[in-house]
């Protein structure tokens, strides 16, 4: 399940296992620095066995699946965009995740821009003139695609540690 | 060739340097924009560095400015690129009216659901501007749907309008023609209302038109239609309905109003109604036709002794 050789994503909602179950005392929530620790560490070993395209690669592949699992278990389903919004800005508060704002939203270009403040990823990294939300890119990049039934990219244009306050990332229809 | 100051370190050439510094920070302390210190061909020292910090300082000083100018006017896309720490201040605000902007025009298209968040008071105040924009829409459409209501319906007994009646009729027309289905349309009159009317006073005479049609609305079906032509004459149309069905439909109402009692405060009153019916025939070139013979066999009806039903 966990350790199985494979060329393709096989992550599954039922791995994050029953945690009310397996936890009954310490219960569902932890620390932002015990998921930054992990998040870091482990870019950083992947940086260090492969190199840093590939640790991108990987975190935005891996936001990827996150965010299809993500619309697909936690988000309440809609057409509308604004409610979607709506839904997902309730969401990645209530978990704690990050404050999601929209600056641009054109559903004709389908293009959108958005920021995420007190993002759980990096709001207040030190200032490193980095973009480094890649595994963000991936998960809004699939909720996205989720949602509209396109295929869609996302980009992180300001972050954190390039000095700015909130993530904003630009996302649009992927070239197929 | 630089002299050494007695008891100080610094020579006239620093003094000179110090003082121009000082004249700069002056300059930038009381809203001027002096020229960057120029520091070509100064020998690298401490008083050098400074010199550069201060350069650098106002440079960020100055795009700080421009930011916060930018922003002043609600331009939001001014690039902030100083890393002073009142920029990350200016970002962040730059970030919240952005999504402002965009809120807005989402309650513009109507989206009430948007509230602003860390803005202090202008958040409190914007939502509330929100919340009470969302009563007042509420407000007009709850009138409108009343107008709306009031326009289609008689005021009296709440069943529909004769324009209203005459429209619905006219599209059921269509629409069975179209398809090839059936309905049918129900004449009715209140037999002697007149004389109910002068016996008991228009106050009776309401209450027994309001009884009439609540009765006829616990018979009918919803997607019956029900319209009052005027005075004591009402219609009735019944979509995909035949010409048996109807004859069911019509003697149940009169039945039902020759078994009523009105009671209107120590009086009672009993009255009956004369109904004629008919159904949509391959001939029929229109709704007139229709209704025509409906009223033929309301006259028959009445004709026949009253408190009948007659189709045609």
């Amino acid at each position: 399940m966990f350790k199985e050789e494979r060329k393709s994503p096989r992550f599954d909602w039922s791995h994050l296992g029953d945690i009310e179950w397996g936890r009954p005392n310490l219960g569902p929530q932890t620390a932002v620095a015990v998921y930054r620790l992990m998040q870091f560490t482990l870019r950083d070993a992947i940086i260090s066995h492969t190199d840093v395209a590939t640790a991108n690669r990987i975190f935005y592949d891996a936001g990827q699946s996150a965010g299809k699992a993500f619309h697909e278990h936690l988000l309440q389903k809609t057409q509308d965009f604004d409610a979607f919004i709506a839904a997902l800005q309730e969401t990645l508060r209530t978990l704690s995740i990050g404050i999601l704002r929209v600056e641009t939203s054109d559903l004709l270009k389908h293009r959108f821009i958005l920021t995420v403040a007190e993002d759980l990823d990096c709001s207040g990294l030190p200032i490193s003139d980095e973009l480094v939300c890649t595994f963000d890119e991936g998960f809004i990049s699939s909720l996205f695609s989720a949602h509209f039934g396109k295929q869609f990219t996302a980009r992180e244009t300001d972050c954190w540690c390039t000095g700015d306050r909130v993530c904003r990332f630009e996302v649009v229809l992927a070239d197929v | 060739m630089t002299e050494t100051i007695p008891g100080n370190c610094m020579d006239h050439d620093d003094v000179e340097r110090l003082d121009r510094i000082s004249a700069h920070i002056h300059a930038l302390l009381h809203n001027e924009q002096p020229a960057p210190l120029d520091l070509t061909g100064q020998k690298e020292d401490e008083i050098r560095q400074v010199g550069e910090f201060v350069n650098a300082l106002t440079e960020a000083l100055s795009a700080l400015t421009n930011a916060a100018h930018h922003l002043s006017i609600g331009d939001m896309d001014v690039a902030i690129v100083a890393n002073l720490p009142a920029c990350h201040h200016l970002k962040n605000l730059q970030a919240t009216l952005r999504h402002l902007a965009w809120q807005t025009g989402q309650i513009a298209k109507g989206d009430f659901s948007q509230r602003v968040e860390f803005l202090g008071d202008f958040s409190h105040s914007f939502n509330l501007m929100v919340e009470q924009l969302e009563a007042y829409r509420q407000r007009i459409l709850g009138q409108n749907r009343e107008l709306e209501r009031l326009a289609i319906t008689d005021p009296l007994t709440g069943v529909f309008n004769r324009r209203y009646f005459m429209g619905f009729a006219a599209k059921e027309f269509l629409r069975s023609q179209r398809y090839s289905h059936v309905f049918s349309a129900i004449q009715m009159d209140i037999d002697h209302f007149k004389k109910i009317n002068d016996a008991h006073g228009h106050a009776v005479g309401d209450e027994v038109l309001k009884a009439f049609t609540a009765n006829c609305q616990e018979i009918l079906r919803e997607c019956d239609v029900l319209g009052r032509f005027g005075g004591e004459e009402f219609s009735i149309i019944l979509p995909e309905t035949e010409r048996e069905g109807a004859l069911i439909v019509a003697e149940r109402i009169r039945q039902t109003i020759a078994d009523l009692k009105v009671y209107v405060d120590d009086r009672t009153v009993r009255f009956t109604v004369s109904i004629g019916i008919t159904s949509l025939r391959k001939g029929d070139t229109g709704l007139d036709a229709v209704l025509r013979r409906a009223d033929e066999a309301l006259y028959l009806a009445k004709n026949r002794g009253r408190n009948k039903v007659v189709a045609a």
